[in-house]
Order: C-alpha cells, then structure tokens, then sequence
C-alpha cells in the first residue's frame, strides 16, 4: 500500500485501523527515541510515546486539519515529556532539581518548529553523514565510536592508547564544528 | 575546577555528579550564549546517536499493547452455535492477529500467515510449532522455523536482493551476479553470491548465529539502515556469533557430527538407527536434534518446535542434561515420555500449556 498523505489523513479520519497501524509502526520508534532524550527511563517513554498515538488515535477525525503529522506527534511528544517532568511523579526518583531545570531548557529547544519538522528528515541525516566525513581522521575516528558504536570515552581512550581528556576534547571539537556546519538549520 | 568543555561532555556521557550539574546549571542561566552554546552541541550528540535500542519486535509489542487499549473496549464476544467464541470488532473490518494475546482466540490448531503488505514489502509469518517453505521470484529457496517472521519483496528491483529476518531460516540463494543477496537479521547484514547457509535471530536469545554451508558470505554491522565497520567473511563450516550486548561477533568452526550411539540419555520412539553423520542444520530436515543440552535450553526448543508453552516447577530439573534425535511425525508427548525414562518427572497439559513437575 502507498499511502500519500491526503489519503492516510482521510482514512485516519475514517478511523481506519489499518491506517492507523502504518502510522504507529513508521513513528513509534522515532518518538521512542526521541523521548529518550529527555527521559531517561525507557519504560517511562514507552509510556508516553504510547500516550501520544492514543491520544491522536482519540482524536483522529482531525487527522485532515493537521499539516504534518510527523510534527504533531513530535510536538505531541515534546508536550508530553514536559508534563510529565513537571508532575513530577514517578521521576523524583531520578531526577534531581537541577536536572530538571535543566531538561526544561533542552525541551525548550524543540518549542522551534523548523527544528521540530526537520529531526528525522533524510536531509539532515544526510547532512550529518556528510559533515561527520569531513572531520579530521582522528577526531572522525573517536566520534564515530562514541556515537555509533556508543563507547565511552574511558573505552575509546583504552582502545586508541589515548588520554580520556584528548577523547573529551575530540568529541567537543567535532560537535562544534558540525554545529558550525549545521549553522543554517539553527538560526 | 572543570572547564565548560570538560562539564558539557561528561553531562552527554552521563557521569556528571551532582555538584558539577549545579555548576553547568548556573553556567547556562547566567550566560545566554553558553546556553545556546550547550542545547545546541546536546541536539548534535542526540541527532548522531544510534538509537537503534528497539527491534521491530518491540513495535510490534508496543502496538499489541495499543491495540489492547483502543480495541478491547470496542469488543462483542459471544458464542456461535459450535461453541466457539468469535471476537468481533464493532467498527474495524481488519482482523489483527499479530500482536494480540486475548487468551479465548481461536485458531488452536490451525496455523496462520498472514500475508500483508507495506512499501511493496510482503511479510511471512510462521508461528510456533510450524515451519515453512518459500521460493523468492529469482528462486532463492528459504526454509523458515518455528515463531519466525521474514519480509521480503515480490519482486527483486534495483542492484540488491534484501529480506528480513527474524527468527531462524536457512537459505538456497540462486546466483545472481549483478544483485547481491542481503538479509537483514536485527544489526547484523550478511550479504552473499549463490551460496547455502542459516540465520538464527531469535530476539529473546539476544545473539544472531550464522552458519555456512557452502560458498561465501560477508557480514556488517548495521547502524540506523545503514551497514557500517568492517566485513567479516565466513568460509564454509564456519559459524558466526554476533551478541548485541557487548557487540563481538566471533567466528568458529563447525564440524558435522557422527551420531553417537552410546551416551544417548533420550531414547527416540523412531528405531531407525542411522549412521548417517548428523546435518548441520537438522531442523530443516525435520528433525529435531538435541546435543547434550540443558532441560532449560530443550524447553524452549520444544515451545517453538511445536507450538506449546512449557513452564518447569522444579529448578533442579532444568539443569539436566540430555542429548537426542526425534523425527517430524514424533510428538512433544514422546519427547516428554523419553524425557522420564531417566528423569523422575510427571507433566500435565491444559490447553496449550505444559506443566512438568518432580515426580
């Protein structure tokens, strides 16, 4: 099935259900993880992920009013991690005060709606791809392992006979020269 | 006295203590550029990260919980004439097998594939206590396990053959030079040319086995659907391990066994003594092969051979070790009954559910 956009809407706002799980199953993983930037507990976000589709589920016949519905449920997402930091139930346990002013800035950030429509476009994928590769080869190098092969400094400094401090200082180089690459899609 | 650089890095890392979370707090509040500075370095660290931690099996789980909430509160169940309790779901035409555990769901011995697809992509599901068979259109045969599920295309286009795996399969795959053959098991891609070999991706065993049997295959690690780091080759007779936990993928030999005949703890029903070396890949035979294994281990071979749940009340039990060979016409009761000739064990069947106590 080819679903373009008017259609799935139409069909969501029908209450199609078939729809709707081709819906759940291309964003539920991308809203997954982008909770998990703010929560770090992963029941937790399985929790308001799963929150988010059913509250959309429940308000599916305004599925056609929505322009994009990748950022309504990014956005959706977003309010609702920020609810549930500031109800502060469950998440004493984890969260000291100043941590939690402190995710109020990062959830903050996403309140920008040209960086919301964009986070889980290819083009910035591609982009960051693109910028990663352009990295001086030792810095490439211990960037690639910490963010995708997920080391930590301490492991990547074991495995290239480096100081951690120079392992540090190579990935806060590299994040600030994509950031600098990036400078267009911030501003 | 830590500088901004070292507080920002070790707050993405996640080892930042107390106190110096203060510090970047208080760094962030009084100074406006800094603060632009800190969220916009997190959003690169957060955009770069893999965050592949979810398998298509968890969406799947996350959707049935879904499905649970939305539908159950929708659901008529009555009785039809041949007592059977028919689900019934007042406004959606669809039924959703997948992912749905309403224990009254029919269907007991009846095996079902569901044939759906999306993005041109068709998705064969076996459940447990089945196996299949599958030609794919350039004529690549697959034999498929018990609870597997495979995506493939119907029809192959661009220059690559991929299908995905979850589960076990082992693989005929027709040469074709100019479109290499993929399968994507969870994180790991192997990538062959014309060769014969097993996958076994099971999710709950938390490690991705292959196994080669003739040709070549290469495999890649896999980062957000793309394959990254270096290729590993298998020869024939090799095996490939891959464990997501502390991500080494470690090859080793496999050898075919010859039966042997005189430590055998479980004695088969099929007195047909073969002494035939033992395949490498019995179950695609039919045959259910277990090689000095743990009852722990033999209990959940049996849950996905034929299709039952199996709990053990005894922790002594599940240590025991046995070894042994049972045909596809045998049933699990013959199994079990093998099983007591040296073990003092009763069981008991409810349904799909076996219990199995110390005698």
């Amino acid at each position: 099935m080819d679903f373009s956009d008017v259609i799935l809407k139409q069909k969501l706002k029908e209450g199609d259900y078939y729809a709707f799980e081709h819906l759940f199953k291309i964003y539920h993983t991308k809203l997954f993880s982008f909770a998990l930037r703010f929560i770090k507990d992963k029941q937790l976000a399985l929790e308001i992920v799963m929150d988010v589709f059913l509250n959309f589920w429940n308000h599916k016949e305004n599925a056609v009013n929505i322009n994009n519905i990748e950022s309504y449920l990014v956005i959706s997402t977003r309010n609702q991690c920020l609810n549930k930091l500031r109800s502060k139930d469950k998440i004493l346990n984890y969260y000291t005060d100043s941590d939690l002013q402190i995710l109020e800035y990062e959830i903050d950030f996403y309140n920008n709606d040209r960086i919301t429509e964009k986070i889980f476009s290819t083009e910035l994928q591609q982009e960051l791809e693109r910028i990663i590769n352009l990295l001086p080869h030792q810095q490439q190098l211990v960037f690639k392992l910490s963010r995708i092969e997920g080391l930590s400094s301490e492991k990547i400094a074991k495995e290239l006979n480096l100081s951690k401090r120079t392992v540090e200082t190579h990935i806060y180089v590299a994040l600030k020269f994509i950031k600098e690459k990036l400078i267009f899609f911030f501003s | 006295m830590e500088n901004l650089e070292n507080l920002i890095i070790n707050y993405l890392e996640g080892n930042l203590d107390e106190v110096s979370r203060r510090i970047l707090l208080n760094e962030i509040k009084e100074n406006e550029n800094t603060k632009k500075l800190f969220l916009e370095l997190k959003f690169i660290w957060d955009s770069t990260g893999n965050s592949l931690n979810f398998r298509i099996n968890d969406t799947d789980n996350e959707f049935g919980k879904f499905s649970k909430k939305v539908l159950l509160s929708n659901v008529k169940v009555y009785k039809s004439n041949n007592n059977i309790i028919i689900l019934r779901f007042l406004k959606y035409a669809a039924i959703f097998i997948i992912g749905f555990s309403i224990a009254f769901l029919l269907f007991n011995n009846y095996f079902i594939f569901k044939s759906k697809q999306i993005a041109k992509y068709n998705e064969l599901i076996v459940p447990k206590g089945q196996r299949s068979e599958l030609v794919l259109a350039d004529g690549t045969k697959i034999w498929i396990n018990s609870d597997s599920k495979l995506s493939y295309p119907e029809k192959f286009t661009n220059n690559e053959r991929k299908v995905f795996l979850e589960g076990e399969a082992y693989f005929e795959v027709a040469k074709f030079k100019k479109q290499k053959f993929i399968v994507s098991a969870g994180k790991l891609e192997i990538m062959v040319m014309g060769t014969t070999f097993n996958v076994k991706n099971y999710p709950e065993d938390k490690k991705i086995e292959t196994i080669l049997i003739d040709g070549k295959v290469s495999l890649k690690k896999v980062f957000a659907r793309n394959s990254i780091g270096r290729d590993y080759i298998l020869k024939p007779n090799q095996k490939a391990t891959f464990t997501e936990s502390d991500n080494l993928l470690i090859i080793s030999d496999v050898h075919k066994k010859p039966i042997d005949n005189k430590n055998i703890n479980l004695v088969s029903v099929d007195k047909k003594k073969s002494i035939v070396p033992e395949p490498i890949i019995p179950w695609k035979d039919e045959v259910l092969s277990i090689d000095n294994e743990s009852l722990q281990d033999i209990k959940t071979k049996l849950e996905r051979w034929y299709g039952y749940d199996i709990i053990v009340n005894d922790s002594t039990l599940l240590q025991q070790k046995y070894k042994g060979r049972f045909g596809h016409h045998e049933t699990i009761f013959q199994v079990l009954d093998a099983i007591r000739l040296t073990t003092p064990i009763k069981y008991n069947l409810t349904d799909k559910l076996i219990i199995i106590d110390k005698r």
